[in-house]
């Protein structure tokens, strides 16, 4: 049934999952029980898109423009003294990319010298990760990629890893303050959490969905409006999980030239950077 | 020489250049996927004129073909960048790459047919000089100096020089560049083996850069978009029969670039009716040689470029007969040629002289006189190295894009120039500039340095600089090449106008210097 399905498009999906399965039925068609934070639906849509990740051009891509050096900065500023020209600049320092997809952000990060640890609820993105990243010399050791969720892997790897990143990830869970409470969980005391979303306005309503999908680059059923997350609420988790904001900066698309590029205002997409205490 | 292809604000011939070709949607807008002009499909002005629209055709070699093998085997090398052409665009670049800190961990490798060049001291150079010399900008010396070549090259031997004149042979109208009092220096004559030799030096020194002589390509194989699989990389086999994969392949290999045929790039090109004869000469008297000399024949440029206080680079573009007669007279019927070139007034058009000295008289009410509008004399030749005679055709060449996926064009391979403006290394050097920033920041952000999306920022960058100054150049040529009296009357007296204005003139320095 998962093989039918997963060739069709997501609205045909809908449509034929909506005759053939009772909606009050809950899916599942992942190994983990967890259902807490990981919204079954967003996995299979996830799962399904694997094939197109990478293809050019390419928005996630395109954000390591910004998403990137936030990163590298950040590490380099809080964590290690050194000159940003150099090559390998985040040698030593374990980062853990949740909801990783294809790994686009994950690769970027490994050839910045970090040792990255992937993971993702959809094994289709995980699969597609795995194959693209293993064609690469430059990715062979210091990167892995687990099929699995953050709730699970705090129960082997909590205060692990020296940065946890979660980009463009908030927007698609179920529970928010469970979500981000794992993340934290996850980080070292004194690590650096980066997370990258939009912002629930009218604007970022228009932007990313009206014109995103509809009539965008951006697939249909990426996004839904009410799993938004606007940064004060963001910021207010955090600190209710002892984290404290140092940045927090909006970000902007411009597709002519298919770059990102910072901006003030944060009400379409933003990013935030804090450190646990 | 200097950039005085901006010298009239009334070109009128640029109305007549047809050859839009050279300009694509891309030069101006930095969309990634802007389609291609629709322009470069336009029929030349004049049928005699050859030219070759390329931008549609299949693939050139036959064995070129996208690889559907499976993954290569562990002996193929892998590095992240293999530049072709170890020329002085080529190795330019690779020591730019190689100096860069960044750029520490990665692996790159340069590739040239020719054999190693030996290494060239005071010693075994020699009094003679090359003929192939190049008029290097302050921008190419920033970039020589900053990869550590640049000291090689003055401990060797060149010279700067401070002022440039540049005159009609159809009128008396001319113009002068220089920096204010001659203190800095407008360009340096470097010979082309010095530049090479001096980085050929310094990617001795480079231990991420590995070069290969005598090795040429006998098939690329390109990289299959959209998948990442083995044969997303691109493939070269080598003429010794091994293969080399990389993430970018950067073709630097001159105007009949292999890597651009492989890579299926279009490219406009025409061939000029002239070829450029060029030869060492021996002045008649010593003198401080610090002026650079152009002359507009009707049947095209002549220059003297200095090379030391008696010696002189000529490099003379003229018909394709005229070259060939030039190249078989003898000695003394050859500098008696270059001589009659700069001296004689045979083409003047003397109502044009008549008019021209008003129009200088009221110039000069509206700009003081000052020792630049001051007319200097070319130095004589009374001789000329023995065997350094030698003609090579000319004609202009422009890839329609410079990037596609993992494969980039740098110098001549991209772009194609006439000599008239002293312009083509420069621009190479340029793209070697901008190509080496474009790909550090690529790695500053971990991004796979062959990706497209990083590329197409030096593709634009570029075009939109090259592709105004060789529609520029070719407007020139075209421009100075007729005795037409209604276009000398107009390029005359631009000329004198544009000589009198000083901040034009300091404008184009600057941008020429770029």
């Amino acid at each position: 049934m998962a093989k039918l399905l997963r060739g069709l498009t997501w609205m045909q999906r809908r449509r034929k999952s909506s005759k053939l399965v009772h909606p009050s039925v809950k899916v599942q068609r992942f190994y983990t029980n967890d259902t807490k934070t990981v919204d079954p639906k967003e996995v299979e849509f996830f799962g399904s898109e694997a094939n197109n990740w990478w293809r050019e051009p390419n928005i996630l891509l395109a954000m390591n423009q910004t998403r990137v050096p936030l990163i590298r900065d950040a590490f380099m500023h809080h964590h290690i003294a050194g000159d940003v020209a150099q090559s390998r600049q985040l040698d030593g320092i374990s980062i853990l990319d949740v909801g990783c997809g294809g790994g686009i952000l994950s690769e970027a990060l490994v050839r910045l010298g970090a040792t990255v640890t992937g993971i993702d609820a959809a094994s289709g993105m995980v699969e597609a990760a795995k194959q693209h990243a293993s064609v690469d010399p430059s990715l062979h050791d210091r990167l892995r990629y687990l099929n699995t969720t953050s709730s699970d892997l705090v129960l082997t790897e909590a205060e692990r890893f020296d940065g946890v990143v979660s980009s463009e990830v908030v927007e698609h869970v179920s529970d928010l303050e469970g979500f981000l409470g794992d993340c934290v969980r996850l980080t070292k005391p004194g690590g650096s959490i980066f997370i990258t979303t939009i912002n629930r306005t009218w604007a970022a309503y228009v932007l990313t969905i009206a014109l995103g999908e509809w009539l965008g680059p951006v697939p249909r059923g990426t996004h839904r409006y009410q799993k938004f997350v606007a940064p004060e609420r963001l910021k207010q988790i955090l600190q209710e999980n002892n984290c404290e904001t140092k940045f927090l900066r909006g970000q902007m698309y411009n597709i002519l030239t298919n770059k990102w590029s910072w901006i003030s205002n944060t009400s379409i997409s933003y990013a935030l950077h804090a450190i646990k205490t | 020489m200097q950039n005085f292809f901006l010298i009239t604000a009334n070109m009128m011939a640029l109305s007549g250049l047809q050859h839009c070709g050279i300009l694509t949607a891309r030069a101006f807008s930095s969309s990634p996927t802007a389609p291609f002009s629709v322009l470069h499909h336009l029929r030349p002005i004049s049928s005699s004129k050859k030219i070759v629209c390329t931008c549609h055709q299949k693939q050139i070699s036959p064995r070129q073909q996208l690889s559907t093998d499976g993954p290569s085997g562990s002996d193929t090398a892998f590095y992240d960048v293999v530049i072709v052409g170890g020329g002085m665009a080529g190795g330019a670049l690779a020591c730019a790459l190689g100096n860069e800190a960044v750029l520490a961990d990665k692996k790159i490798l340069l590739l040239d047919r020719a054999k190693r060049p030996s290494k060239l001291t005071r010693e075994n150079l020699g009094s003679d000089y090359s003929n192939r010399v190049c008029a290097l900008n302050s921008q190419s010396k920033k970039l020589l100096s900053e990869i550590g070549a640049w000291s090689a090259i003055e401990n060797l031997r060149c010279k700067p020089f401070h002022r440039m004149q540049v005159w009609d042979a159809c009128s008396d109208s001319m113009i002068t560049f220089n920096h204010p009092d001659l203190v800095q220096e407008l360009a340096y004559i470097v010979e082309n083996d010095v530049t090479v030799s001096a980085l050929t030096e310094q990617l001795n020194t480079l231990h991420n850069v590995e070069v290969k002589y005598e090795t040429g390509l006998s098939n690329l194989k390109l990289p299959m978009v959209g998948r990442m699989d083995q044969n997303s990389w691109v493939n070269l086999t080598l003429k010794d029969r091994s293969n080399v994969t990389t993430r970018l392949v950067v073709g630097a290999d001159g105007a009949n670039s292999e890597i651009r045929k492989y890579g299926g790039f279009g490219v406009t090109r025409w061939t000029y009716d002239q070829s450029a004869v060029v030869a060492t000469l021996h002045l008649a008297e010593e003198t401080e040689n610090h002026v650079a000399w152009q002359r507009f024949l009707p049947t095209g440029p002549i220059a003297m470029l200095p090379l030391n206080g008696s010696q002189s680079s000529l490099v003379w573009s003229t018909s394709h007969e005229a070259a060939k007669k030039l190249v078989l007279m003898s000695d003394d019927d050859f500098v008696e040629a270059v001589n009659h070139a700069f001296w004689d007034d045979s083409h003047h058009v003397a109502s044009l002289d008549v008019v021209s000295q008003i129009f200088g008289d009221f110039l000069k009410v509206l700009q003081p006189d000052d020792s630049s509008s001051v007319r200097q004399l070319p130095p004589s030749v009374s001789g000329i190295q023995t065997g350094s005679r030698a003609k090579f055709p000319l004609g202009l060449g422009h890839a329609m894009h410079y990037v596609k996926p993992r494969i980039a064009l740098v110098g001549d391979a991209a772009h194609r120039v006439h000599p008239l403006a002293g312009q083509g290394i420069n621009l190479g050097f340029g793209d070697v500039v901008c190509l080496k920033e474009v790909i550090v920041q690529s790695a500053l952000r971990g991004e796979d340095l062959g990706s497209i999306g990083s590329l197409t920022e030096y593709e634009t960058q570029r075009q939109r600089h090259v592709v105004p100054v060789m529609m520029v150049i070719d407007a020139l040529k075209r421009l100075y090449s007729t005795t037409n009296p209604a276009a000398v009357f107009a390029r005359s007296l631009g000329l004198q106008a544009t000589n009198a204005l000083k901040p034009l003139k300091e404008a184009l320095i600057g941008s020429a210097s770029r």
